[in-house]
């Protein structure tokens, strides 16, 4: 009898494992909308909440860390790779643009909130977790690196903003509300699509976005998008 | 409910016979001298969670019995060990909404310098803090009130320079304060992580420029001089 390692009992395998890993993110799903985190939750706990045995868990995974790391690369398949659509543009938005991109932006992430918690929450112990959740995060960090260094070359953002920094921050603050527990809730969602619309606006664009910028070095021009203080 | 430590010393002091030190005096003491010994193990590695109360009453110096005398569990030596260095945090973040109708970006930028260099000192422990919480929901819940608390502090600092008119009168104070104390946390977090703290020039201007961007630039453009241009 050959031994069963035949391409289609691999790909059999491969079909349930997918299928497992599925379900046990359907109850993460259920942990993290109740306010549990991953990182309290056992392999035991986790299996149960799936219909599953601790057995069937470890037939397909080593550990908590590596169903996880097969999770954070389905999201990154779900989610796409591309980067986001306002980062690769070559202006400044206006301000109703920049909102909305931002909106989008944050629903390509919101159905993966769960693993995305998961994820930070195990990258703070353990070091497979956080190579695989640090790639994840750099990925828009830098993404939106590049769409500062295209402004401060064409003059619509600041010459002396640096880049990278300035992405590591605003991204930092953008990943640790996607990947709160428990999942923000609609109303507090949209406060921080209005957030990151201020926070975005208000360091890179305000005062150069008018239509073609401005010479480069003038450093500080009035805005005509917000009240001024009389 | 979180209390001031202070309100607790002078609660407790009334039930002990005069001249005896009080539990919460001998509490603080404990933590006093396990402090420096627990920033060397973590420094060196060891993850708060891993540490037994044999391990840290050891390094404390006293008996695995007297620990539960004076701690619950290791979570709430954890609480003990770090109120102090998050209310530092705190005291350094609260100067950022305070600048004058005058300030400047190299102003703020001392503040946040300040910010950092608290962060750094403490940065083993406010670490533990991050991961303990994700565990423990007493620390968690804590930890959550006395952000909340910060928060509360903040948000009137904030909307007193609005009325001021030193800084952007538009802002919600409350969401404006969480999100970048929040985004701080976060980001210094990451760079302690990453080792990019001991060379933070880079990362304190940047991180001066979101909050003066935010903050200031509206009531403080364009007069170059300084000057607020609405004065």
């Amino acid at each position: 009898m050959a031994p069963p390692t035949t391409r289609s009992k691999q790909s059999d395998r491969e079909t349930r494992r997918a299928a497992t890993r599925d379900k046990l993110r359907r109850a993460l799903q259920g942990f993290h909308e109740a306010g549990i985190h991953y990182t309290e939750v056992s392999v035991e706990k986790l299996s149960a909440a799936a219909d599953l045995t601790r057995t069937t868990f470890y037939v397909y995974f080593d550990d908590k860390v590596d169903l996880l790391v097969a999770w954070l690369e389905d999201v990154r398949a779900a989610a796409g790779s591309a980067p986001s659509g306002w980062t690769v543009r070559d202006r400044a938005p206006s301000r109703a643009q920049l909102r909305q991109d931002v909106a989008d932006a944050l629903a390509r992430y919101r159905p993966h909130t769960a693993v995305l918690a998961a994820a930070r929450d195990t990258a703070l112990f353990e070091l497979r977790a956080d190579a695989a959740y640090r790639a994840f995060v750099r990925s828009s960090i830098d993404d939106l690196a590049d769409h500062i260094e295209r402004g401060r070359h064409g003059g619509w953002i600041h010459p002396d903003l640096p880049a990278i920094e300035v992405a590591t921050w605003l991204a930092s603050i953008v990943h640790r509300t996607l990947s709160a527990t428990p999942p923000l809730d609609e109303d507090a969602y949209m406060d921080r699509i209005d957030d990151y619309t201020d926070i975005l606006w208000n360091t890179l664009y305000r005062g150069l976005a008018g239509p073609g910028g401005s010479a480069p070095g003038v450093v500080q021009i009035p805005t005509q998008s917000r009240p001024r203080p009389k | 409910m979180w209390t001031m430590p202070g309100d607790q010393r002078a609660s407790t002091t009334r039930l002990e016979p005069p001249g005896q030190r009080s539990r919460d005096e001998r509490r603080h003491a404990i933590v006093a001298r396990l402090a420096p010994a627990l920033e060397d193990l973590l420094d060196e590695g060891a993850v708060y969670s891993d540490l037994s109360v044999a391990a840290l009453s050891g390094a404390a110096g006293i008996s695995r019995s007297r620990f539960y005398v004076y701690f619950e569990d290791t979570g709430d030596l954890l609480r003990a060990l770090t109120e102090d260095a998050i209310v530092e945090l705190f005291d350094a973040t609260l100067a950022w909404w305070a600048l004058p109708q005058d300030g400047t970006w190299e102003q703020l930028r001392t503040v946040t310098e300040r910010i950092f260099a608290t962060y750094r000192r403490h940065r083993h422990l406010l670490r533990a803090v991050e991961q303990v919480a994700t565990h423990d929901s007493a620390v968690r819940q804590y930890f959550s009130t006395l952000f909340e608390s910060g928060l509360e502090g903040y948000a009137a600092e904030l909307a007193e320079g609005q009325t001021r008119g030193s800084l952007d009168p538009t802002l919600e104070s409350h969401r404006t304060a969480e999100l970048l104390a929040s985004m701080t946390q976060s980001g210094l977090y990451e760079l302690t992580a990453t080792g990019q703290l001991d060379n933070p020039g880079r990362w304190i201007d940047s991180l001066t420029t979101i909050v003066w961007n935010t903050l200031y630039a509206p009531t403080h453009e364009p007069g170059q001089d300084g000057a607020p241009d609405h004065a």
